[in-house]
């Protein structure tokens, strides 16, 4: 897969089609690409505003061979402020994609769990948009996706379609309704593990949330029986370069934007400030 | 790219400090000419007379002395969007906030003598004028949304602001020392030639002028977050200054900012 | 391969072998300015600069082929007058390809140079910026007969002496230079330039190993590069150690900016003027307090003494597992450098301790 542009820290302006607020702080674009990017599921991609700065955002729409971006990005720090107010024909720059993904060939007649929380379903979507449209290639498919109330859930409407395709379980909960109307469940992302209809020889874990989701997650995936080398985790780092050159996102001999941000646990467990 | 506000309003205010900072920025004519193609300036007293109900930035200069001073500015953090702490007084206290270290009688005594502390403290008119406690940074008295430091500010700093609040961004100042400054800009470490400096500690994003024209910093622009003011000190002391000069140099600027157990020899 | 060409050159004819060399390229060497600091200089002209072959040059060649501040490309705002819409585009912005010379780079430096090779022209992306100057260089080092206080790269097997990396080694024999051929563009050099140089016979050959020979003896820094690798492999480095380090780090980033082989960067935007402005890049230190952290706050590091930890164990553990070897190259610059003492003599000794006094103890 080549970069989009030829010389990678350069950005290449592109052409917003759709942009739309998702929640108070998050809103998502389509963007329309001079040419398909090829990329993989759980890549990202280095977005740019002029005089403003550069930011990593995953890509959160699946692969394929289409010229369409799809991007969410929550208000965090000075680019992705500005990033809020851009609209429908704004344009933003593009470079990459970087980082390894997944590969699709691992999952192939697997059970697969997601467990997002909060923004972690945005990266997980480019995943789970190319399973859910192959359906006889994978096994079954339960998503646990988490956020703090319902006014901030992503993807609602999404997931409720999901739900819908044939072997797919999808367990939308918030941590507190904040007396909102809400037809999924309260509790936290760990909380439905516990009773999964699950083959621990079968399947396999990706999750993407913050760090203090991890370590939760990850004793209780380890209670159902599930091996470190069945876990993905996504790891988000400070990235400046997406070469593995800059220095920013390195987490011991690893970058995080050439080797990662998708890892197996096993790989990544023993380093000291990977989960922190 | 739109902007949300078209031509924000924005506006100057001081407090206690010597009105430099709104000099330094007034002095660039170049960056204000610019300025004002973007914003509409309503009050700057240094410039003009007018003054408006409300403002979508208002950098306030100088320290809160009296709490007259203090309602004011807590008037004017109701009447403005975002509120800029502009220069070292307003940042921190600067020079002031070392008449903290003493009662008011004391340092009018120091300043004035004996027989004017007599006279004020029985005479009602004069009160207002040294009788506070403290000498306190805008922080201190209201939330401030961002700061430029600096005895005076960095032009480029104040424009860097201005523009990426334009632009619907935040501004962004690296909390490194003044050190990084010297080693960008190529300038040859005072250390080296015998002198000391507090540049380690020190805010950076001057571009380290101090240096360049030939001096030390002495830390106008406040204490770094993580600044290492133990190991500082000890350098100092290595470097042969004694734990009295060290406070001195510390608290010139730093006074604000720096504890009694930064600097607890100087009484 | 090719065999390594030994020949002598006269010591009076280096001067008149680069003002050949001058004609067609850049010229850099390390030249004693006004204030007694001796830096690589761009030469314009041989006559009136005295080339410092004497000291050790205070900075590397880092800034030659990795400026501070560089830049990666320009963006232009292009405004519609008619309707006010915008247009913005980026556009790559390469540096010139100057063929130079840089004469005079001690072992340490020319060591650093391959390792930044194999960072931005090895691993994963080529790096243009960097690429482009590195193209067309020549390399006339020299080799340390007598090292400097501060040296170790002994320990860390980047001199005295080189094996290859550089076009020409220069060793010092009292009235003449042994000259050893490197990389094919020495060879030619010498082939090119051949009424310079003559061939070397038994006698240069001996003093030239006799030189180095002693040259070894003369290392005034006993450092335990490999052992201090050994023990951060087996995580036998107490954390005390790097508590007390970050205690007397003053986040200079001094370390970091001095060391020929750092090479962590920031990207920023540098507004011009209305139409347009810079991408550049400038040199960070992962010392920085600021350096992980996130745009939401979240710091994965440790800033207390995670950032320390992280620098050293870059140099000795992580470059040790990606690329066989410690990045350090022992030119000693950081030991000059840091008033806190944080540096790779001080840490090697200090962990070295560490591992004697905790194998005694499990004895």
């Amino acid at each position: 897969m080549k970069p989009i542009n030829p010389h990678v820290l350069t950005p290449t302006m592109v052409r917003i089609k759709e942009a739309a607020d998702m929640t108070g702080h998050e809103r998502f674009f389509r963007l329309r690409l001079p040419r398909p990017l090829g990329h993989r599921p759980g890549q990202f991609v280095m977005v740019s505003v002029p005089g403003i700065g550069e930011a990593p955002i995953s890509i959160c729409c699946g692969p394929g061979d289409h010229d369409r971006l799809e991007l969410l990005v929550r208000s965090a720090g000075s680019l992705t402020m500005v990033l809020q107010r851009l609209e429908t024909g704004d344009q933003m720059g593009i470079r990459g994609p970087f980082g390894t993904g997944f590969d699709l060939a691992d999952f192939e007649g697997r059970d697969v769990l997601f467990v997002a929380g909060g923004l972690g379903l945005a990266p997980l979507r480019s995943l789970i948009e190319p399973l859910i449209l192959d359906r006889q290639r994978f096994g079954r498919i339960t998503i646990i996706s988490g956020c703090r109330t319902p006014a901030e859930e992503l993807f609602g409407r999404e997931m409720r379609t999901w739900a819908r395709a044939p072997g797919i379980r999808v367990i939308r909960l918030v941590n507190d309704t904040a007396h909102l109307p809400w037809d999924g469940e309260v509790g936290l992302v760990t909380a439905p593990i516990a009773g999964l209809d699950m083959d621990p020889a079968a399947t396999l874990a990706v999750l993407c949330g913050p760090p203090v989701m991890y370590k939760f997650v990850i004793m209780e995936l380890a209670a159902r029986g599930l091996a470190h080398d069945r876990i993905f985790i996504d790891l988000e780092r400070r990235m400046r370069c997406g070469i593995g050159k800059c220095g920013h996102c390195q987490i011991n001999h690893l970058t995080c934007c050439q080797d990662g941000p998708v890892f197996r646990l096993s790989s990544v467990e023993s380093l000291p400030e990977a989960l922190a | 790219m739109k902007n949300v506000l078209l031509r924000p309003r924005i506006s100057f205010f001081d407090m206690a400090g010597c009105e430099g900072c709104q000099l330094a920025i007034l002095d660039c004519e170049d960056i204000f000419l610019e300025l004002v193609d973007l914003v509409e300036i309503v009050e700057f007293r240094e410039a003009m007379s007018e003054t408006a109900p409300r403002f979508d930035i208002a950098f306030v200069e100088g320290s809160i002395h009296r709490e007259i001073d203090a309602d004011r500015l807590r008037d004017i953090r109701a009447r403005s969007r975002w509120l800029v702490a502009l220069g070292g007084c307003a940042c921190h206290g600067n020079v002031q906030a070392r008449a903290n270290g003493w009662s008011p009688a004391e340092n009018l005594q120091r300043v004035h003598g004996l027989d004017t502390v007599h006279r004020v403290q029985t005479d009602n008119r004069y009160w207002p004028l040294w009788a506070h406690t403290r000498v306190r940074a805008l922080h201190e008295v209201v939330k401030v949304d961002y700061l430029l430091r600096g005895c005076p500010v960095d032009r480029d700093e104040f424009l860097h602001l201005v523009k990426r609040l334009l632009a619907g961004s935040r501004p962004g100042f690296a909390a490194q020392p003044v050190c990084v400054e010297c080693r960008r800009h190529g300038h040859e470490c005072v250390f080296l030639h015998g002198e000391t400096c507090l540049g380690q500690v020190t805010w950076g994003g001057c571009g380290a002028v101090c240096i360049a024209g030939g001096y030390r910093c002495d830390g106008c622009r406040g204490l770094l977050p993580n600044a290492n003011l133990a190991s500082h000190r000890q350098l100092l002391r290595e470097r042969g200054l004694d734990p009295k000069t060290i406070d001195q140099r510390y608290r010139l600027f730093l006074s604000g900012e720096i504890t009694a157990q930064d600097a607890p020899d100087e009484q | 391969m090719m065999m390594n060409k030994n020949l002598v050159m006269n010591k009076d004819y280096l001067v008149p072998l680069l003002r050949k060399l001058a004609k067609t390229h850049r010229l850099v060497a390390p030249v004693r300015n006004e204030y007694g600091d001796t830096l690589f200089t761009i030469i314009t002209d041989l006559d009136r600069t005295e080339i410092d072959l004497d000291h050790q040059p205070q900075a590397s060649l880092k800034p030659y082929f990795f400026p501070q501040t560089d830049t990666l490309c320009r963006y232009v705002i292009d405004c519609d007058p008619a309707t006010g819409a915008m247009d913005y585009s980026f556009h790559v912005q390469l540096p010139q390809n100057r063929p130079t010379v840089y004469v005079g780079v001690r072992s340490c430096d020319m060591f650093a140079v391959m390792y930044t090779d194999m960072v931005f022209l090895h691993e994963h992306e080529r790096d243009v910026y960097y690429k482009q100057r590195r193209d067309n260089a020549i390399f006339i080092t020299i080799a340390c007969n007598t090292p400097f206080d501060n040296c170790f790269c002994n320990a860390t097997r980047s001199g005295p002496f080189l094996e290859s990396g550089f076009d020409l080694q220069l060793t010092d024999l009292g009235d003449r230079w042994f000259v050893e051929t490197g990389r094919a563009r020495g060879a030619g050099l010498t082939e090119d330039w051949a009424c310079f140089f003559r061939p070397a016979d038994e006698a240069d050959k001996r003093a030239q190993f006799q030189a180095e020979l002693e040259a070894r003896g003369r290392f005034k820094q006993l450092v335990h590069v490999d052992l201090a690798s050994k023990l951060l492999a087996e995580d036998k480095v107490p954390e005390s150690i790097f508590r007390d380090l970050s205690s007397r780090c003053q986040d200079c980033g001094g370390c970091a900016f001095i060391c020929p082989t750092c090479t962590c960067f920031n990207i920023t935007d540098q507004p011009r003027d209305e139409a347009g402005g810079e991408r550049v890049r400038s040199w960070d230190a992962c010392t920085f307090s600021g350096f992980t952290a996130m745009a939401g706050g979240h710091n994965s590091v440790d800033v207390e003494t995670g950032r320390i930890r992280r620098r050293f164990l870059h140099k000795l553990q992580y470059d040790v597992d990606r690329h066989g070897r410690p990045s350090c190259v022992g030119c000693g610059r950081c030991v000059g450098m840091c008033f806190g003492g944080v540096d790779m003599i001080r840490f090697i000794s200090m962990i070295s301790e560490a591992g004697e006094n905790g194998a005694e103890a499990g004895e």
